[in-house]
């Protein structure tokens, strides 16, 4: 890995209520990575996705990004919330939302400028809904609403995107035209995304790690040997991840 | 309703009345907005009632100890001000459920306005227009008020308004892009309690939940974006207390009440017209 260090994670803790999630956790991504969180649910992914933006505060261990505090580096992030914790019936629009990505640090009055206006519009373009920019929210399919909060998480010209479940309940052929929209980007920015479906990874995904209380991290190149056929068409490998072998897996059971 | 026109033009209280009640619907709609799509109706319904013991407070110190400069709406302003800090700072720093502490303050503000009117002379009449309403009284110092709290309304809402749009619709995001969510949800919940107080002299304690909610509910069906539904919500809510007014005056029924079926009518309305259009659609 000859590309710089851009995230660290180093013996981190957290617990929640008093119930430990994390204890002693490691993690190092690299510039214009693919990272693919993966794990069962209650393991731990948005919790730990949460830590790396700083939102929630480990007990324990330290966290670094772009060399400096998660607090700090926030304005480098764009994040991408579960889709399905949105209000659904929310009177705002496809340009609202994307402006909602240039809100800036500090108690700023007045509206949007004619600068963040112009950079809205260059990311509906990019995300290809320049033709939506007034269409409520509620009434986008499942597949758009994620692009537009992808192109949200964007619009502030980000170094590294944190994504929660881009492609949950998408059908496959919405989920290939993410993917491509996802690798074109990954070609400037380093990329962390939650799934919970762990059958498939992408070709161009560099790092898979299992959260499941636990952080495990499978590079890409090891897992080949678990490479079952390409069953699933070109590009897709198939991750057996029932069966790889976790240190703690004797100890600590599948939770 | 020729006779509540000659009313309005003849008589300064109706005049009175009708200008309270446009005062309030703008605070109303463009409140009531955020109340409804934040969801925080029940919040604005402990603020309302909370009320009540600055109304009680102030009214029992002007009467009893002669403190004649203080109105019972300035101790109204003064109780839901505090109201909204409490539920602010429980519901964002303490592992006290919000629910809880809405009712409490709900309650105790209750219970410290009615043991204040019980040892005020006079009280029960006072007691029933605080909490009904009881617009024919508004006078012109209250009409200042109420235009003073909506112009600092409309100020704060023009000057913050893509923060506080927001953390209404996602405030995690809003807060990993450096706005300050704490605080701009505390005064999200200050101007609520200052649109409650200007709502509460239009149809009283109890009934200030319905017009908060109900303009910007039927509003909301129609419209794309915060602001239109502000817009709508301010025009609803003129017609619907102007249409109840109307109504009340020639069989002197109680003009408040008369206000909230008028609305609530409205949106009943829509809500089942609606559902009938979908079935029919599919």
């Amino acid at each position: 890995m000859v590309n710089e260090l851009v995230l660290n994670i180093n013996r981190v803790s957290f617990s929640y209520n008093s119930e430990v999630i994390f204890d002693n956790i490691n993690l190092t991504v690299h510039e214009r990575e693919f990272v693919w969180i993966v794990g069962p649910n209650g393991g731990g992914k948005t919790t730990l996705m949460k830590i790396i933006l700083g939102l929630l505060t480990p007990s324990g261990g330290s966290v670094e990004i772009f060399g400096t505090s998660p607090l700090k580096a926030r304005s480098r992030i764009g994040y991408m919330p579960q889709h399905a914790y949105l209000d659904q019936r929310f009177p705002i629009t496809v340009l609202e939302i994307i402006l909602m990505g240039q809100l800036k640090k500090g108690i700023k009055a007045g509206l949007f400028s004619s600068r963040d206006r112009r950079a809205a519009f260059e990311t509906l373009e990019l995300i290809g809904m320049s033709d939506l920019s007034g269409r409520p929210f509620g009434e986008l399919s499942g597949g758009q609403q994620r692009r537009l909060l992808i192109g949200r998480a964007l619009v502030a010209k980000p170094d590294m995107l944190l994504l929660d479940e881009p492609m949950a309940n998408l059908d496959r052929r919405i989920e290939k035209e993410l993917y491509d929209l996802l690798r074109r980007l990954n070609q400037n920015l380093t990329i962390i995304m939650i799934s919970h479906d762990p059958a498939f990874v992408s070709e161009f995904v560099e790092q898979v790690v299992c959260v499941n209380r636990k952080v495990v991290i499978h590079p890409t190149a090891i897992m080949e040997r678990e490479f079952i056929g390409e069953l699933y068409g070109s590009g897709m490998r198939v991750v057996r991840h029932d069966q790889h072998h976790h240190d703690d897996d004797k100890t600590q059971g599948n939770r | 309703m020729t006779e509540f026109f000659h009313a309005i033009v003849n008589y300064s209280f109706m005049m009175h009345a009708l200008l309270a009640s446009l005062l309030a619907s703008i605070a109303c709609g463009v409140v009531g907005t955020y109340v409804v799509s934040r969801r925080i109706t029940y919040l604005a319904g402990g603020l309302a009632h909370s009320v009540l013991g600055g109304m009680g407070i102030a009214h029992y110190l002007n009467i009893v100890h002669g403190w004649t400069w203080l109105h019972p709406l300035h101790g109204a302003v003064f109780a839901a001000l505090l109201a909204a800090i409490i539920i602010g700072l429980v519901s964002l720093h303490s592992k006290e459920r919000e629910d809880t502490a809405i009712g409490a303050v709900w309650a105790i503000g209750m219970a410290l306005g009615i043991v204040f009117i019980s040892q005020t002379p006079g009280y029960s009449q006072d007691l029933m227009s605080y909490l009904f309403g009881n617009i024919l009284m508004v006078g012109s110092g209250d009409l200042v008020l109420m235009a003073t709290l909506d112009a600092l309304i409309l100020l704060t809402v023009t000057l913050f308004f893509k923060q506080f749009q927001a953390v209404c619709f996602d405030q995690e995001f809003a807060r990993i892009r450096g706005v300050n969510v704490d605080l701009f949800y505390l005064l999200l919940l200050v101007l609520t309690a200052l649109t409650v107080v200007i709502l509460t002299t239009v149809v009283g304690i109890v009934m200030v939940i319905a017009l908060l909610a109900l303009p910007a509910a039927v509003a909301m069906r129609f419209t794309r974006t915060i602001f239109q539904t502000m817009l709508l919500g301010v025009l609803l809510s003129a017609l619907f207390s102007t249409i109840g007014l109307g109504l009340s005056y020639a069989p002197d029924l109680p003009a408040g009440a008369t206000i909230i079926l008028v609305a609530g009518t409205v949106y009943v309305l829509i809500a089942l017209g609606n559902r009938i259009l979908n079935k029919l659609r599919h």
